[in-house]
């Protein structure tokens, strides 16, 4: 009674979506610089690096449903790692200096960026898992609580510490995250992401956000899945926060606050915690307004509200809080199976139309 | 001798404050089982009015008294946070808890981020609302300075604190207050009006914190938008530390938490001095992480706090 | 054939299950107390008693959600207190529980597919990597669960969210969840509660073809004792924690302390009683 799937046609849809996303990414990495109008590309690579950022935290926070209010703290930890990588360790490797500028130039570098970027991945795993295990027994607003004081935590720790820039941060970091990068980047997340979330892990998640007790009763080890969970979501976001340090040029402890974390907890529950196409549409949209916000020079009440973005975003998400019924937790996405639903429920409503009139 | 005797009274006032802003987290905790975590911010807003109110009162030519502009403070800020409850809070009672803990983070950054929208994210002086006077016997003779203003912040502090115990303790409303703490479905089904209750309790809750900003704001001379976030964490550990939900607690949680930070700034000054000054600027750098790591062991080793009760799951 | 109270009727020779003088106290108060119960390979064992007996706590200390305060519990002759409730249940555990903890946001077909996920053995790696051998693997489960749903009944309703489904196909849907991890040993906490007569005569049919198509062992805690006296081949009655009385269905209804144990507080053993 064994069903084989055919090999051929599975192998097939697997090259078939690995050319696919190579595509997307192309379009993003060099079709967007050519298609968009110049002042719009800053606020958009901002908006799609902090999708990145964002699909990390969704993962512990929408899918697995552990709160978590310190991410901010972990893309600062992959910033601070990939950016001491570049500043520290690529002029000694590439004689980067002020006679010769860094470069994306050769291979060996792009290489050196990668490994800087996958190292700050890799340190705030570490740390997700360091700081999982203690606190991921806690209750939810406890837990909660606790990762907002593990970010504050660390932001101090930095603040403090003179040899990583102290208050004022790391600065000169050079600017190698370009749009080929963050293409590159944002699909490989996403499809990190999407991965999971069909297989047996996000099954996991899903079960645990459900109904925890019973998740343990049916042999999910609950706490290994939590504590794996919050480390590949800071794993995610400290690839995030390495490329947006070599955006930005500069990363400061003060990126690390609790109030840099709420803006993900926003850009997560906006898009319906727990959904891929969501989170990601809500960070570029959250990323791209304040750049976008400071071209309307035509209002100075509203730049003076972008200034104080804060204002709007707290109001937001007391609002998306008290209409949260009309997003389902986890729910919709756009997937190819909601396409052929949606398709198959356009048929029926209009074969039902005709119906009627053939009796 | 006399050193020690003055830091313990140092944090006998300071922890008097703590407790009073300690009670309001954990008397609405013990009502909705939501962490207000816009409690501090509060207490900002509280502090601010004060300010404000002396300003009008001298423009009026009002007399700038203590025992005036406190009351007015904690008259604002139990309004303001009778509103945020039925704006924020009270449309999610049935969602799960996690939707009000983001909602209260919502409402916390909004006082925050319109605060220093409006006001600037410096530090503002505020008001002599009492004087300056210190008991100079006691200055002469031992060196022992205690400050006259020092006393009635604890004073009415500690008044404050009774009326509250009684409030709890002797009214039917502390009663019902109680009662929907144990169990708000019981609590209706016999005839307690729980929306009331709650509402009542915020109330009482943002006055004490409103009370806490002015006398935070005695005591340290100045406020700014964010002076919140430093006594709502203070208070916040106190009232776990005390076991949650439990009112003594609070009181005992929020003394503990002044003489012990008292104390330990105190020794950092002879330590710092046997190391270099340096570990004395460090400290108080350091600070906030150290309350919130003090917060995450007690929250990782005891949970329950010194009076609480642990409520298991039932399976 | 009234039985001797703490004492089995007769040695067990092959026992799934057998719990040492078991206890579970909290503070004071002996949840459970010095509890002997063996379950015999294959038997469908009955847990009764008035409320508040314990019969939970003893499903909660077997499936290593409570921990012992003292005895041993040992499967197939392996001890197994001391284990995570997920270990119990990769050993061949399975439960349902009395306050339905269905996945209600899900549907129903990925209820059943979460359960058996873990028999799937795949991990992190092919999840990511989403080759041959993970839709092998899926596709095999998705059989796997298709084929439960199927046989017990619940395959029109696989598309719809588990929280909408009415009271009886609830319990169902439990227990086809606890069935998709491949028990040996299946617990049942008073399936029967909330039923109507043609309910429960529908889910004890249900467990009998249960028990037809698996190898199974069924521990069943119930109160409608029309149920247990038709299903089980032994029955164990606590009280208060301790245990009262043990044997078959007969000996059981006719011991003057399990009815005095029920009379007391107004229930009767009595099966004619329907």
């Amino acid at each position: 009674m064994a069903y084989r799937p055919d090999p051929v046609r599975v192998y097939g849809h697997w090259l078939l979506a690995a050319a696919g996303l190579s595509l997307a990414a192309a379009a993003i990495g060099y079709g967007i610089p050519k298609v968009l109008p110049t002042f719009h590309l800053d606020p958009l690579a901002l908006g799609l690096i902090y999708a990145v950022i964002a699909l990390g935290l969704n993962i512990v926070n929408g899918q697995a449903g552990q709160f978590s209010i310190g991410h901010a703290a972990f893309a600062g930890i992959g910033a601070y790692t990939a950016g001491g990588l570049s500043t520290m360790v690529g002029p000694r490797l590439f004689g980067w200096g002020p006679g010769m500028p860094a470069q994306l130039d050769s291979p060996a570098a792009a290489v050196f960026f990668m490994a800087s970027l996958l190292a700050g991945g890799l340190v705030a795993a570490l740390f997700g898992y360091l700081v999982g295990i203690p606190t991921l027994r806690l209750r939810g607003d406890y837990l909660a609580i606790a990762t907002l004081g593990f970010g504050e935590i660390m932001r101090v720790v930095l603040d403090n510490t003179a040899s990583l820039g102290g208050p004022l941060g790391m600065h000169g970091i050079p600017r190698f995250t370009t749009y080929p990068v963050i293409g590159v980047a944002l699909v490989l997340t996403l499809i990190v992401c999407r991965n999971i979330a069909t297989s047996v892990p996000g099954r996991c998640f899903v079960a645990l956000r459900e109904d925890e007790i019973a998740a343990e009763s049916l042999g999910i080890a609950t706490t290994r899945v939590k504590v794996n969970a919050m480390a590949l979501s800071a794993g995610v976001a400290g690839i995030g926060g390495g490329l947006l340090a070599h955006r930005l040029g500069s990363y400061m402890p003060v990126d690390l606050s609790w109030v840099r974390s709420v803006e993900f907890v926003l850009m997560v529950v906006l898009g319906g915690s727990g959904s891929i196409t969501g989170t990601v549409i809500a960070a570029i949209t959250l990323g791209m307004l304040p750049g976008e916000m400071l071209q309307l020079t035509k209002w100075p009440w509203l730049q003076k509200l972008i200034g104080n973005k804060m204002v709007v975003y707290s109001v937001l998400l007391i609002v998306m809080m008290l209409v949260r019924s009309l997003w389902f937790k986890g729910g919709w996405e756009l997937s190819f199976q909601w396409m052929r639903d949606s398709a198959a429920r356009l048929r029926r409503r209009l074969s039902r139309r005709e119906g009627p009139a053939n009796g | 001798m006399i050193f020690w005797l003055q830091q313990l009274t140092n944090g006998l006032s300071l922890g008097a404050i703590i407790a009073l802003i300690a009670l309001g987290y954990t008397m609405v905790y013990g009502v909705l089982k939501l962490i207000n975590f816009a409690h501090g911010d509060i207490l900002m807003v509280g502090a601010f009015v004060a300010i404000y109110a002396a300003m009008r009162a001298a423009h009026y030519g009002i007399p700038v008294w203590f025992p005036l502009i406190m009351p007015v403070s904690m008259a604002f800020c139990a309004a303001l946070g009778v509103v945020i409850e039925f704006v924020a809070y009270r449309p999610l009672r049935s969602a799960p808890r996690l939707a009000s803990l983001i909602t209260a983070i919502g409402v916390s950054l909004f006082l925050e981020s319109v605060g220093q929208w409006k006001l600037g994210a410096g530090r503002h002086a505020f008001p002599a609302l009492l004087s300056d006077h210190r008991i100079e016997a006691l200055a002469e003779r031992y060196g022992f300075y205690v400050y006259v203003s020092d006393l009635v912040i604890f004073a009415s502090t500690l008044l404050l604190l009774v009326a509250l115990q009684a409030i709890v303790k002797f009214t039917r409303f502390g009663k019902a207050m109680r009662a929907v703490s144990q169990d708000p479905e019981a609590a209706r089904l016999m005839g307690v009006d729980v929306n009331r209750v709650i509402t009542g309790t915020f109330a009482l809750g943002s006055a004490l914190a409103g009370a806490g900003g002015v006398m935070w704001g005695m005591k340290f001379g100045a406020a700014d938008p964010l002076m919140g976030m430093d006594p709502g964490l203070k208070a916040f550990v106190a009232a776990v530390v005390g076991g949650i939900g439990n009112v003594p607690g609070a009181m005992v949680g929020g003394f503990i938490m002044g003489v012990a930070e008292t104390l330990v700034a105190a020794c950092s000054i002879p330590i710092g001095r046997m190391w270099g000054s340096d570990l004395v600027i460090v400290g108080s750098n350091y600070r906030q992480a150290l309350g919130f790591l003090i917060l995450i062991l007690v929250l990782l080793l005891r949970p329950s706090g010194l009076f609480g009760r642990h409520e298991p799951e039932k399976v | 054939m009234a039985s001797d109270p703490g004492h089995l009727v007769a040695p067990v020779p092959d026992a799934m299950l057998e719990l040492q003088s078991v206890s579970r106290f909290f503070g004071g108060l002996a949840a459970v107390r010095n509890l002997d119960m063996a379950i015999g390979r294959g038997s469908i064992h009955g847990l009764i008693g008035p409320n508040g007996a314990g019969k939970t706590t003893v499903f909660n200390l077997i499936t290593g959600a409570t921990p012992l305060s003292s005895g041993s519990i040992r499967m197939e002759g392996r001890e197994i207190g001391h284990l995570a409730p997920h270990a119990i249940n990769r050993l061949g555990v399975a439960r349902t529980f009395q306050n339905i903890r269905l996945f209600k946001g899900i549907s129903v077909f990925e209820n059943v597919r979460t359960a058996g996920s873990w028999r799937s053995g795949y991990g992190w790696i092919h999840g990511l990597v989403q080759g041959y051998t993970f839709h092998l693997r899926e596709a095999e489960l998705h059989q796997r669960t298709s084929e439960l749903l199927d046989e017990f009944g619940l395959a029109h309703r696989a598309k719809e969210p588990a929280g909408a489904l009415p009271y009886g196909e609830q319990r169902r849907l439990e227990i086809l969840r606890a069935l998709a991890t491949r028990p040996k040993l299946l617990l049942l906490d008073e399936p029967a509660a909330g039923l109507n007569a043609s309910e429960t005569d529908a889910l004890m049919q249900l467990v009998e073809r249960i028990l037809e198509q698996y190898e199974l062992t069924i521990l069943v805690i119930e109160h409608d004792m029309r149920m247990v006296m038709e299903l089980c081949d032994t029955i164990t009655v606590l009280d208060l924690g301790e245990k009262i009385c043990e044997g078959d269905p007969a000996a059981v209804r006719n011991d003057p302390l399990v009815i005095q144990a029920y009379l007391g507080r107004g229930d009767t053993v009595d099966a004619s009683d329907q």
